[in-house]
């Protein structure tokens, strides 16, 4: 009966609860929230305790995660790690500052590992929402007992790398889990267009030249041109989109994203879908899987 | 018959050469008379009506080429709509991120042009009225519970004089405080500085209030302009100690935080003022200098001529509107469908502003009259009004769809109010078109001088 407070603005903080049982390794039954970010209107993935005061949220945890960037002032950061230790909590401390982050070029990747399936996740947008996509992924491999690599976005690659080397990443979040003989089934790689058109492209271009068995795309509510770019990978590529999945977040001028509870999405999955697990398990699997004794060439 | 097809075109003349502006295309062709002539001919009749009359010339199968290539397009707005209106209500639900708070109606000075200091039943004046602890509490309430999604938070304090308010100032700040832990909260003040207690310079140093300070500088301008409201008296001398005091306190708070705003006549002389603030060790970024209206002297004229000045000195300002313009000449992009002008902020998203009853306006320049209020502390936003309001290409929606200058267009709410019949007004729309227009006619005519210069 373990619970942790997330300390980070309301985005942040939303990503990080996504799977945060699976990514920590722990069992949390709760997470707190301040109420200056939340709302009990919202609905979230997890049992949730609101509280106002940030005593409140720290008292009431085992666990203490902070995702510090560079809008949540350093006094408050530093209050909670001062309280963590009065108050004996364990403390995750992460940063969006974090320089070990890990950029990979997909090229490359795919020229060595041409003749092995693999999975594109593509996020476009300000606020797709990426890291949760990234790491269901992970999970439903993992379950699945697959053999992967995993090539994460910078961004969702800063946090593993952080809690990596924090030593809090769960055990059996593996990206690059390996049987005995070294044989992979599966090649994942997470590409993060952003609202760049050239990024885009390039985007297009590796599925053209390396035709990835599965494609999702992943964006925010605001991005309108799916279509579109459910068009410029047919004809410029040969390649369908095989999913599309919309985060719950609506990027307003350059400093905003309103979290959008109500809004439905008729042509796409939701992130925060209930069966979403279920539906790109089956997705995936019933496109990229073999059944026993047939390999791939 | 109605002609449903005219195309979205504009045709003008300009150093003895013929142009085209085509609104879809978003192109400026220079064009032979003949083929001016036979556009303004098409423009008449309609594209279909004008294909169909199969003339055999050669300026006939160069318009027919134009229009294989997608220009003369017609009726390609279906609807007029800003296009966040659907989210409109979660924006607002969730991003608040500035508040204006007017804590006090009242002020010490009346100066000769403030619109407030004149009673010309126009606009609010200046009256002894303050906000109270509980209005400025829900008003923090309201914005907590609609800032989740916000990184940071703008608390400004707006008058009348402020100062006069200083403990509700004070309240909030503390009461801030105890709300906000993981967004920065930014203080903002307008204050004439006449009233500056040692414990209020502190505790705004202490919490980094970004001051504005009305002040014009030489004493011999801030006294012609500035008198106290109760017995006329100068103003130069108690506003200069403050200053002074300030900046003896902390010269560092002093030269980060501070910002004058001195408000200047066209027959003064701006070197006076510079080298007054230039004495005061106060660098020239600091310096927001107002260039005053002298037909703001007297406010007996109305707010709506006083409203297109400043309008119309925004589009003097010709760096800005040729920036903003060049923008969108490069633009090549296509129009969607559903479209609407530039202009229309969302009401609440800029400077939202609650007075000192708890009305909320979409800013502190807005008029305190019911028909522009948004909402208010008991009723919450009123978001009818609010979709209304950042719609309001509605009003003109059938010119709207047909105006060749419908790209270049920034007209808002502030162009469209009729102060006097206090309503909002298409014919008050309709004049700004006019104008905004004209300013796009010479914005090509400065892109082609410009062109012919280089060529």
């Amino acid at each position: 009966m373990q619970k942790v407070f997330i300390l980070s603005t309301a985005f942040f903080a939303r990503t990080l609860m996504f799977n945060i049982n699976y990514i920590l390794g722990a069992d949390f039954d709760s997470v707190i929230l301040l109420k200056e970010n939340h709302s009990n209107f919202d609905s979230f993935q997890y049992n949730v305790e609101l509280y106002e005061n940030i005593n409140d949220c720290i008292y009431y945890a085992d666990y203490i995660l902070i995702y510090h960037t560079e809008k949540i002032p350093q006094k408050t950061v530093n209050y909670t790690i001062e309280q963590a230790a009065v108050l004996d909590k364990i403390l995750i401390y992460l940063s969006d500052n974090y320089g070990g982050n890990k950029w990979f070029n997909y090229t490359e990747v795919l020229q060595k590992n041409k003749n092995i399936p693999w999975i594109f996740h593509v996020s476009i947008g300000e606020a797709p929402q990426s890291y949760c996509l990234e790491t269901l992924i992970n999970k439903i491999l993992q379950k699945n007992n697959v053999n992967f690599e995993q090539y994460f976005t910078v961004a969702s690659s800063m946090i593993v790398s952080q809690l990596e080397k924090k030593k809090q990443l769960n055990p059996v979040f593996m990206h690059f889990k390996q049987k005995t003989n070294g044989r992979k089934d599966i090649i994942v790689c997470s590409y993060e267009v952003g609202n760049n058109e050239n990024n885009l492209w390039y985007a297009i271009e590796l599925c053209h030249d390396f035709c990835p068995d599965f494609l999702i795309i992943q964006t925010d509510l605001k991005y309108s041109s799916v279509e579109d770019v459910r068009n410029k990978f047919f004809y410029s590529s040969s390649t369908d989109v095989d999913l599309i999945i919309n985060s719950r977040f609506y990027p307003y001028k350059d400093t905003l994203i309103a979290y959008c509870d109500e809004l439905e999405s008729t042509k796409s999955f939701l992130l925060d879908d209930e069966h979403l697990e279920e539906k790109i398990e089956r997705s995936i699997f019933s496109k990229v899987s073999y059944p026993d004794g047939f390999f791939p060439l | 018959m109605t002609l449903v097809d005219i195309p979205i075109i504009k045709l003008f003349m300009y150093n003895g050469k013929y142009y085209l502006y085509d609104c879809y295309k978003n192109r400026v062709l220079c064009i032979t008379k003949q083929l001016f002539l036979e556009i303004n001919e098409l423009n008449k009749v309609g594209v279909q009506r004008y294909i169909d009359s199969n003339k055999n010339t050669t300026e006939y199968d160069a318009i027919i080429l134009l229009i294989q290539k997608g220009y003369f397009k017609s009726n390609f707005i279906k609807r007029i709509e800003h296009p966040e209106t659907f989210i409109v209500k979660h924006i607002i639900d969730r991003c608040l991120n500035d508040i204006t708070l007017q804590v006090t109606r009242n002020c010490n000075f009346s100066c000769r042009y403030c619109m407030f200091s004149n009673c010309n039943g126009l606009s609010r004046v200046h009256e002894n009225v303050d906000m109270t602890w509980d209005v400025a509490k829900n008003a923090i309430d309201f914005l907590y519970e609609h800032s989740k999604d916000a990184q940071e938070i703008t608390i400004a304090f707006y008058g009348g004089e402020p100062m006069l308010n200083y403990s509700v100032i004070k309240k909030v700040v503390l009461y801030t405080k105890t709300k906000f832990f993981t967004k920065r909260v930014r203080y903002l003040m307008t204050t004439n500085c006449s009233i500056m207690p040692d414990d209020a310079i502190d505790f705004f140093i202490e919490h980094e209030f970004e001051l504005t300070v009305s002040f014009d500088g030489p004493e011999s301008i801030q006294n012609k302009h500035r008198r106290l409201r109760n017995n006329g008296d100068h103003t130069f001398e108690i506003v200069q100690k403050n200053v002074c005091k300030i900046k003896s306190r902390s010269k560092e708070y002093f030269q980060t935080n501070i910002t004058f705003l001195p408000v200047f006549f066209e027959d003064e002389d701006y070197n006076l003022i510079e080298q007054f603030f230039d004495d005061l060790g106060v660098e020239g970024e600091k310096i927001h200098k107002v260039l005053a209206d002298l037909k703001g002297i007297d406010y007996s004229l109305n707010r709506g001529t006083l409203i297109s000045r400043e309008q119309l000195n925004l589009v003097e300002n010709n760096r800005n509107i040729d920036i903003q313009y060049s923008n969108i000449y490069n633009n090549k992009t296509e129009l969607p469908s559903v479209w609407h002008h530039n202009g229309p902020c969302i009401p609440a998203m800029q400077r939202f502003f609650v007075n000192v009853a708890g009305k909320f306006y979409m800013c502190e320049k807005s008029m305190e009259d019911e028909y522009l209020s948004i909402g208010s502390l008991e009723s919450g936003i009123d978001f009818d009004r609010v979709r209304r309001f950042m719609n309001i290409g509605k009003l003109t929606e059938s010119q709207c769809k047909k105006c060749w200058a419908m790209r270049y267009c920034n007209i808002c709410l502030m162009f469209c109010t009729d102060v006097e019949k206090k309503q909002i007004s298409k014919d008050k729309k309709l004049l700004a078109c006019k104008q905004i227009k004209d300013d796009v006619l010479d914005f090509f005519k400065k892109q082609l001088s410009q062109t012919d210069l280089e060529n």
